[in-house]
């Protein structure tokens, strides 16, 4: 498991014109078993960050530390597409994430595939499977490193709303099991409040706008009385902030 | 008084109105299959307008004696084992390197920068010249030809994998860096499969720089194969002989293409279901 | 509303900018180097100076080339050629290619045909253009145009074929003479293929005239490569040949991709 510590993290991207500021003075952290959202519209610099924590990428200042309880942490990735090798079965594209390569690991992989409701298309190719269930395979891909950190980048943005919605069950259900770490992107407000343990808001130009914790309890489905309030407060305040950026502009 | 407007077919008979039918043309003489043979007997009749026009220019007929003989006497056989062998080895050492340097290029800006313009001056430089230096190098024997099909071919390898290389989908790349695959994993399972198109175009182009530059070299500096025979020809002032090997040479590179990489380039693409690979049939060079 | 980046910021970005630079064109530099050291240890220590001269002597004898006025006189011999070639390929290979696009009865006629042009080897140009023509610069042409049309048709037919019918429909709709519709649908569709055959044609086209100015070439680079050849100047040979290089990479990426840059920017895609 993985604790996240973001410290005055700033990231500037050179341009023609000068200089775009991704990331501006962003300091939060993430406890243990936590599942975080992030969300703010486009351009806030929400990948860029998940980025920066996967390692991809390098800040311009400040820093980000995983505390993994003494070894170096593991991350998983979850992609707004699957990004399946198209070459590659199923299950050889968990295969290809894992450290190793032995029969406790193939089994690990299939019991993951399992978990999201895709036993029997272990041996199939990307091509045949629907949108849908490419992306669950490319969840349990993340799962089944057993990952002390889990980054997700907006993964159901490119799904059917029912797609999603079935997916975004599957998730709390594996998260409900396995409680990892998770930093979790999206601009979608509804899906944090149902997902998260807390909400990091971050304003356009990468500055950050409000952390809002959420103590619902779970399993919380999206008809529950109390999660459809918060979602309003929380959207009351977005229409706010927006209100604001208009009459500044 | 109101009008109604009818249209109604017109009478039949009438010599303004009639619609006479046109004879369509027997399918047989506009199918595709038909259309092909009629350019066979097209090119034929020119070819023979052609040796009418230059008398020093062979005739069909001329030539199918030699096209007999050569073929009865075990000419054919023999020459070609001769020229397939060596272009064979050639071949292969010239897509192994020139896949390693295709990768290189096209993975890292840096080997871009160092190998890149070396790689231009490799396929700006006609086979003629190969043929000659390596012919300078090796004397006779088999090393020259050898030789001169991989100086002709790597380029185009290298070319066409670098390019493969680079149409990779980056995204894949930053999937495979956030889960911190090892380069070697990456490069057996990502890179890989992902050019194997793209080595096949590439083998395809080889294949026809390689079988000139063969061709030239045998030409030059050797006493057996495909070239050296077309030589014979030339040399004892036999124009039908030396257009008897032509056609051979170019009924041999037809069938190759027709039947052995066409097939395959499609088969490496099967999993992107049934898209094809390189459209034109005709080389296309790229710097 | 962000906090604009700070002075360090952008000039740290710009030093790291500029030393990335600086270390590619180091890269290429050490290319060459490379290549000249390899060419040179060849040429004294694997072989001898008489059958593989060094870079120093041939180099020298191609600025030689280049200063007397003889590099750029045969360059423009052997250019005009082309050029000819490449114009009477367009004369028969476009009409080929449109009616390659706009019936598959002549598609399937030509296709063999084509597909045999493309697959003749240069040896036979070479040989016949000496055979039939003499000592001449007909030859040449022949060749060129020869290699060239199966290009420009095959080309062409793609052009044709991806002419979009709603623009033609429209056009229709719209009832534009056809003289209009030639010069603001057809043409405009059609000529970046016209010109994929040539840039990509040219070095093809490039190499075989060359090749049949060595056999039957009155002038040219081709020509003056036979010449050096018959005096056994390996040198003479080598320093020909880079000036055939240098002209053909020239035109390859100053006019060609210049040219191809403006041709494509209506398509909006790499």
């Amino acid at each position: 498991m993985a604790t996240v510590t973001i410290d005055k993290l700033r990231k500037v991207f050179p341009t023609a014109t000068g200089g775009h500021v991704a990331i501006d003075d962003v300091s939060f952290e993430i406890a243990d078993r936590q599942f975080t959202s992030l969300v703010g519209p486009s351009g806030c610099g929400k990948t860029t960050l998940l980025n920066i924590v996967s390692g991809v990428e390098c800040p311009s200042a400040g820093e980000v530390s995983i505390d993994a309880e003494g070894h170096q942490a593991r991350i998983g990735y979850v992609f707004q597409e699957p990004r399946l090798l198209p070459w590659r079965s199923i299950l050889d594209n968990m295969l290809y994430v894992q450290r190793t390569r032995d029969d406790a690991t193939v089994e690990r992989c299939r019991n993951y595939l399992e978990l999201v409701g895709l036993r029997g298309a272990e041996d199939k190719y990307p091509a045949q499977l629907s949108g849908g269930m490419q992306q669950r395979a490319g969840i349990a891909r993340a799962f089944s490193v057993e990952p002390d950190l889990l980054l997700m980048d907006e993964p159901f943005s490119h799904l059917d709303a029912i797609t999603a919605r079935s997916l975004r069950a599957h998730l709390q259900e594996l998260w409900l099991e396995t409680r990892k770490t998770v930093m979790f992107v999206t601009h979608d407000v509804m899906e944090a409040v149902e997902l998260s343990d807390e909400i990091v808001v971050l304003a356009p130009g990468g500055r950050l706008h409000e952390l809002i914790p959420v103590t619902l309890e779970r399993p919380r489905r999206a008809s529950d009385v109390a999660v459809a309030r918060l979602k309003a407060d929380i959207l009351g305040r977005f229409e706010q902030l927006e209100q604001q950026k208009m009459v500044t502009q | 008084m109101t009008t109604v407007q009818t249209h109604s077919p017109p009478t039949t008979g009438s010599p303004d109105h009639a619609i006479r039918p046109r004879r369509a043309l027997p399918r047989w003489l506009t199918s595709p299959l038909a259309a092909r043979l009629t350019s066979y007997v097209a090119g034929l009749l020119l070819w023979q307008l052609v040796a009418t026009i230059f008398d020093r220019f062979p005739a069909p007929l001329e030539i199918t004696s030699f096209l007999v003989g050569e073929v009865a006497e075990g000419h054919l056989v023999s020459n070609f084992a001769v020229t397939l062998n060596r272009f064979g080895q050639g071949m292969l050492i010239a897509v192994v390197i020139g896949v390693i340097l295709g990768i290189l290029i096209g993975s890292y800006r840096g080997a871009e920068a160092f190998l890149n313009d070396i790689n231009v001056v490799g396929l700006a430089i006609p086979a003629v010249i190969w043929a000659l230096l390596a012919t300078m190098w090796f004397g006779f024997g088999d090393r020259a030809p050898i030789v001169t099909v991989i100086l002709s071919a790597v380029p185009f390898v290298t070319v066409n994998v670098a390019q493969g290389v680079r149409a990779i989908d980056p995204r894949l790349g930053h999937m495979s860096a956030a889960f911190g695959v090892p380069a070697s994993r990456r490069l057996r399972h990502l890179t890989l499969p992902a050019i194997a198109g793209y080595v096949f175009a590439a083998i395809r182009f080889a294949v026809m720089s390689g079988w000139n530059g063969i061709l030239l070299s045998e030409w030059f500096g050797a006493t057996s194969g495909v070239g050296w025979r077309a030589r014979y020809w030339y040399d004892a002032n036999r124009m039908p002989g030396f257009l008897a090997w032509v056609v051979f040479f170019i009924v041999f590179m037809l069938l190759v293409d027709r039947g052995g990489l066409g097939a395959i380039a499609k088969r490496s693409f099967r999993w992107r279901d049934g898209d094809a690979a390189g459209t034109t049939d005709i080389v296309t060079e790229r710097v | 509303m962000s906090t604009a980046p700070t002075l360090v910021e952008e000039a740290r970005d710009r030093s790291d900018r500029t030393r990335r630079r600086l270390r590619l064109a180091g890269l290429v530099v050490a290319g060459y180097l490379v290549a000249f050291a390899v060419w040179e240890f060849a040429s004294s220590t694997l072989f001898n100076p008489y059958v593989l001269p060094g870079p120093v002597a041939v180099l020298g004898t191609t600025w030689e080339l280049f200063v007397s006025g003889a590099a750029l006189f045969h360059f423009g011999a052997s250019i005009g050629k082309i050029a000819l070639g490449f114009t009477f390929a367009t004369l028969i290979g476009a009409p080929i290619g449109v009616a390659m696009g706009r019936s598959p009865y002549w598609r399937s006629f030509f296709h063999d045909p084509m597909m045999v042009a493309g697959n003749v080897p240069g040896l036979t140009y070479a040989v016949f253009g000496l055979v039939l023509f003499g000592i001449s610069d007909v030859g040449p042409v022949v060749a060129v145009t020869l290699v060239a049309m199966p290009y420009v048709a095959l080309n062409v037919c793609e052009g044709v074929e991806g002419v979009d019918p709603h623009l033609l429909e429209l056009s229709a709709v719209y009832e534009r003479p056809f003289g209009a519709v030639v010069r603001h649908v057809l043409v405009p569709s059609v000529a970046p293929f016209a010109f994929a055959a040539v840039r990509y044609g040219f070095a093809m086209a490039w190499k075989v005239g060359a090749l049949t100015e060595v056999f039957g070439g009155a002038s040219g680079i081709g020509f003056q490569i036979k010449h050096a050849y018959q005096e056994f100047s390996v040198t003479g040979v080598l320093a020909w040949t880079a000036v055939f290089v240098l002209a053909m990479v020239l035109i390859e990426k100053v006019v060609l991709a210049r040219l191809e840059a403006r041709f494509f920017s209506w398509r909006g895609d790499v």
